[in-house]
């Protein structure tokens, strides 16, 4: 399903972001990827989704080989996967079907099965009301909303989120929570960078830490951080 | 590429043209801007070339008659100057119809030279296949038996060619210019609107539309935007040439000269700006976010 063996990444500029990382995640695990800002968390996220390349070593998602393909073939591997971010990224002069829909259109589906599909997955996000609605006309929570549903569309067998609840208030990032959650029972892949602590305890599933670009912990079924360090920082009180 | 795509595209790109009003309302004045300078030095142009075609042809030896030659001596004249080497036509006009011409210019006070006291000579007009040939014909029509005079305009005719050949060249060069400026101008404006819209190519990317799907809308609003900013300009063009040829052509036409007729003009500079600012719109358009397409 997804494979990094021996995946680096060095910036132009010098930065070592990820080092010696592998990693094999199966069909419908939920994974959090945890660690603080600048471990390399995001650069992993971009690595995934072939916003950059790897320097070194393999990754293979969808049986997609990241680091061998052509340049024309990254737009067929893109929507086999979902994307969803922080700042949600909806295009601001589109509405919310228009904006779901256009993850469709780009794969050529006809009008009538785009408004179909758009209007089930409005409904699976809780916004069938707000379907003609400017992103800028929505709350924080809905457009994230907006940005599964689009992520989601055209069923993709693997949803990366990159930090999804991070502008998100404790209340509706539950609701986003519940949301992905009900996305992963059907089967979709999750892979979730988080900064939230409270999510990751309380909605446990494999939590990847990543500390200076190299993978410290992987445990199933983990808290945010790692138990020894709770009984140090509970110790020292 | 599917019917339905196409359609898509071209739906994509006017929705996108409105809903970004301001930003395409600046680019389209942008548009507008040097498609009227660009216009106006075409007609320009256009004008100054068919005028020195005009005169350059209309270029002819004035051969002044000897006065007291018999009608037969003019007869032989004539066809002696037909058998120059390089002459198109040889007109007659007499001294009394010569004199008609001049009071018809200069007023009823030159009747009074009429009859005996008329001192023009009568005139055989002799035009050439080809104006630079002028000189030479005059030369040698001066030296035929009977004839007062060849006249050609000597040095002002070649002057006149000259200034011509320079009017013509330097507003090809300045329309060319203009061109230039214009594609500059143009592709820079839309640069500005894609900029700000760099985002929006982002997600395109993002949820896996390939990189001509991608540039499709935003070529198709760079062509509507050079179409919709050439629009204005060519009315006022339009306009402006119907009442600048009603005004100057009227002068003109009694020099025997003419401007080019709104309709000889104005649907070929229409047609070539239209296709001219929607290419430039469009390429502009396809230069600008080519560096946004990289990843």
């Amino acid at each position: 399903m997804l494979k990094l063996l021996n995946v680096e990444k060095q910036y132009d500029n010098g930065v070592s972001a990820l080092k010696n990382v592998t990693l094999t995640v199966e069909q419908g695990e939920f994974v959090y990827l945890v660690g603080q800002s600048g471990a390399g968390k995001s650069t992993l996220i971009k690595l995934l989704y072939r916003e950059l390349i790897p320097t070194k070593g393999f990754i293979q998602i969808n049986n997609f080989d990241l680091r061998q393909m052509k340049e024309r073939q990254v737009p067929q591997l893109r929507r086999t996967l979902g994307v969803v971010f922080q700042d949600f990224k909806l295009l601001p002069k589109m509405t919310v079907a228009e904006n779901i829909g256009y993850a469709l259109q780009v794969i050529g589906k006809s009008d009538t099965e785009i408004e179909s599909a758009v209007q089930q997955v409005l409904e699976e996000v809780g916004l069938a009301e707000q379907a003609t609605h400017f992103p800028d006309e929505l709350s924080g929570g809905q457009q994230q909303r907006v940005a599964i549903a689009r992520a989601i569309v055209n069923r993709p067998k693997v949803l990366i989120a990159d930090e999804p609840t991070g502008n998100l208030d404790p209340q509706t990032t539950e609701g986003i929570m519940e949301i992905l959650q009900r996305i992963n029972d059907s089967g979709t892949t999750i892979i979730m960078a988080t900064h939230n602590q409270q999510i990751v305890d309380e909605l446990p599933h494999r939590v990847i830490e990543i500390a200076d670009g190299q993978i410290v912990r992987d445990e199933q079924g983990g808290q945010y951080t790692h138990e020894v360090d709770n009984d140090k920082k509970t110790s020292a009180r | 590429m599917k019917w339905t795509t196409i359609k898509r595209h071209l739906r994509d790109s006017l929705r996108s043209l409105k809903r970004n009003g301001w930003m395409a309302f600046a680019a389209i004045s942008g548009v507008a801007v040097t498609i009227l300078l660009v216009g106006i030095s075409l007609a320009l142009v256009f004008n100054v070339t068919k005028l020195s075609r005009d005169v350059e042809n209309d270029v002819r030896v004035q051969v002044l008659v000897e006065p007291k030659t018999t009608a037969k001596q003019k007869d032989t004249l004539k066809s002696e100057l037909k058998e120059i080497t390089g002459v198109k036509t040889v007109s007659y006009s007499s001294k009394a119809n010569e004199l008609k011409k001049v009071v018809s210019q200069y007023g009823n006070s030159f009747k009074m030279f009429s009859g005996d006291d008329n001192p023009l000579n009568d005139v055989f007009t002799v035009k050439a296949n080809d104006p630079k040939a002028t000189v030479k014909i005059a030369k040698k029509a001066a030296k035929i038996k009977h004839v007062a005079k060849a006249s050609y305009g000597g040095d002002q005719a070649r002057k006149l060619f000259r200034t011509m050949d320079s009017v013509r060249n330097w507003g090809v060069a300045f329309s060319v210019l203009l061109l230039i400026v214009a594609i500059f101008l143009i592709a820079n404006t839309i640069r500005i609107t894609i900029l700000s819209r760099r985002n929006e190519i982002e997600i395109m990317r993002l949820v896996g539309a390939t990189r001509w799907y991608i540039r499709w809308p935003f070529i198709l609003e760079g062509a509507w935007t050079g179409l919709l900013g050439a629009i204005v300009p060519l009315i006022i063009i339009d306009f402006g040439y119907a009442s600048v040829y009603r005004a100057v052509g009227r002068q003109l036409a009694t020099s025997g000269y003419s401007l080019m007729t709104t309709s000889q003009l104005v649907w070929p500079l229409n047609l070539t700006l239209l296709l001219v600012a929607m290419l430039i719109g469009a390429f502009g358009a396809a230069i600008s976010m080519r560096r946004f397409l990289k990843v």
